[in-house]
């Protein structure tokens, strides 16, 4: 060494011994870790559907319970299987009838769930009337038709709503 | 040459690190400028820290106030609340804080609270005026306004009054549809309910749906199908009751539709006009 470099050199050599950590390793040192947070996400294409889950059972069901089930599993048979995801709806008609008997009873139950499938078949205009779920459909709850004002949450047409009630 | 220079670029940090008093960002009266440059920026949450922390050097009935007014702007009602309750019971900036805890009670429209705690012992007229303001305020959000309550609107400058006049008016007589009448003209004619409530379209619907069903039940009772006849019957008949109901409900949805545009009217034109307070607090 001491024959190899000039006095400027050594200079220049120890400078560089001194700044190249500082300079090169700070890097390396103080990396910015969490590399979960910045690598590249897995995309999922599945669509979700927003179907309940199915129970056909009868168990420690009451007498309008069965009643109720068996209706339930009549329209799921008869519209839901045949027509698909195509409730323009959240909570899809069937899921509002079993909603709505359960938040009131049978009867009425019944009647809020011919008055949504009247608004259902209502051929234009929602988007007057109803916010959007945030699946795209027009937002519809049982609460708003039990006729108790506790329940009623009412949002303006096609205000996104994130979250169910 | 070049290795004195190099020295004093390299070294000059070290050499010349921040000593004046001035960039001593941890003096009381820098985080105090801090904390004010946080809250004119909207920044509330971190303003009220730093205010909290100033609090720690200097015990200043101001920064309590300040406090309490970054924590009120930040949504944070009940903890505003507390820090304006306790100027008030040290006495401290006695008007401005009576005026802001009301001001907080009314943002998060605590209007019985507030009505119940409505007193007339404010020293300050200014005070006195802007809390009768927010009183007057509150009992029309709240729709508990009274005969003797309108003398209040006295208080209010001609293009204030007008315009509360307007809000009155649609708080006392709301344009809303009765649930009632919806269900009897439904069975009278079916989907007229909705049509009352503004539901044209679904209106039509359950009126076609109705009569469809009624029609082909008919024609299955006079080619001597029974039970299709029934069937049908059955579908008309509960699409019709589903209708009479479906109406009810409708005007009780068009009834808090108003009731909500209303909230939503009254309380964008308070914002908009800072909630109609004249002593506004003012701070450098």
């Amino acid at each position: 060494m001491k024959f190899l470099l000039s006095r400027r050199s050594k200079i220049h050599f120890v400078l560089l011994i001194i700044f190249f950590p500082v300079l090169f390793c700070n890097n390396g040192i103080l990396a910015q870790g969490n590399w979960d947070k910045w690598q590249k996400t897995k995309i999922n294409y599945i669509v979700e559907v927003d179907l309940k889950e199915r129970d056909y059972s009868y168990e420690n069901l009451s007498v309008d319970g069965v009643i109720l089930k068996s209706a339930a599993i009549l329209y799921w048979s008869f519209f839901s299987d045949l027509d698909g995801d195509n409730c323009p709806f959240h909570p899809s008609c069937s899921n509002f009838f079993i909603e709505s008997s359960r938040q009131t009873n049978l009867v009425q139950g019944t009647l809020m769930f011919f008055d949504r499938f009247t608004r259902d078949a209502s051929f234009a205009g929602r988007h007057k009337h109803y916010p959007l779920y945030i699946n795209g459909k027009f937002y519809d709850p049982p609460g708003n038709y039990t006729l108790n004002p506790e329940f009623l949450h009412y949002h303006f047409p096609m205000t996104l709503i994130i979250k169910e009630e | 040459m070049k290795k004195i220079l190099l020295i004093v670029f390299t070294l000059n940090g070290m050499i010349f690190p921040q000593l004046n008093d001035s960039l001593n960002f941890h003096s009381p009266d820098n985080i105090n400028k801090f904390a004010d440059h946080l809250y004119y920026s909207k920044d509330y949450f971190r303003a009220s820290l730093e205010y909290e922390r100033l609090l720690n050097f200097v015990p200043n009935d101001t920064t309590v106030f300040k406090i309490g007014l970054a924590k009120q702007n930040g949504k944070q009602y009940n903890l505003a609340l507390s820090d304006f309750n306790d100027l008030i019971n040290k006495k401290s900036l006695l008007s401005e804080s009576y005026i802001q805890y009301y001001k907080t009670l009314f943002l998060a429209e605590y209007d019985s609270l507030l009505i119940t705690s409505y007193s007339n012992r404010f020293y300050d007229e200014v005070a006195y005026h802007d809390i009768h303001k927010l009183y007057f305020l509150s009992l029309i959000r709240s729709g508990q306004i009274k005969g003797k309550d309108f003398e209040l609107l006295e208080r209010f400058n001609k293009e204030e009054k007008t315009v509360l006049k307007r809000f009155l008016e649609r708080k006392i007589q709301p344009d809303h549809k009765s649930p009632i009448l919806a269900a009897v003209l439904s069975s009278v004619i079916p989907g007229l309910g909705k049509i009352y409530t503004a539901r044209y379209e679904e209106g039509i619907a359950a009126f076609l749906l109705t009569t469809v069903f009624g029609y082909l039940s008919y024609t299955n009772f006079e080619a001597d199908h029974k039970i299709r006849g029934w069937i049908f019957a059955g579908t008309s008949f509960l699409f019709y009751a589903g209708n009479i109901y479906g109406s009810a409900a409708s005007a009780n949805i068009y009834n808090a539709a108003v009731n909500l545009r209303f909230d939503t009217d009254f309380n964008f034109y308070l914002k908009n006009n800072d909630y109609l307070i004249t002593k506004e607090p003012v701070f450098k």
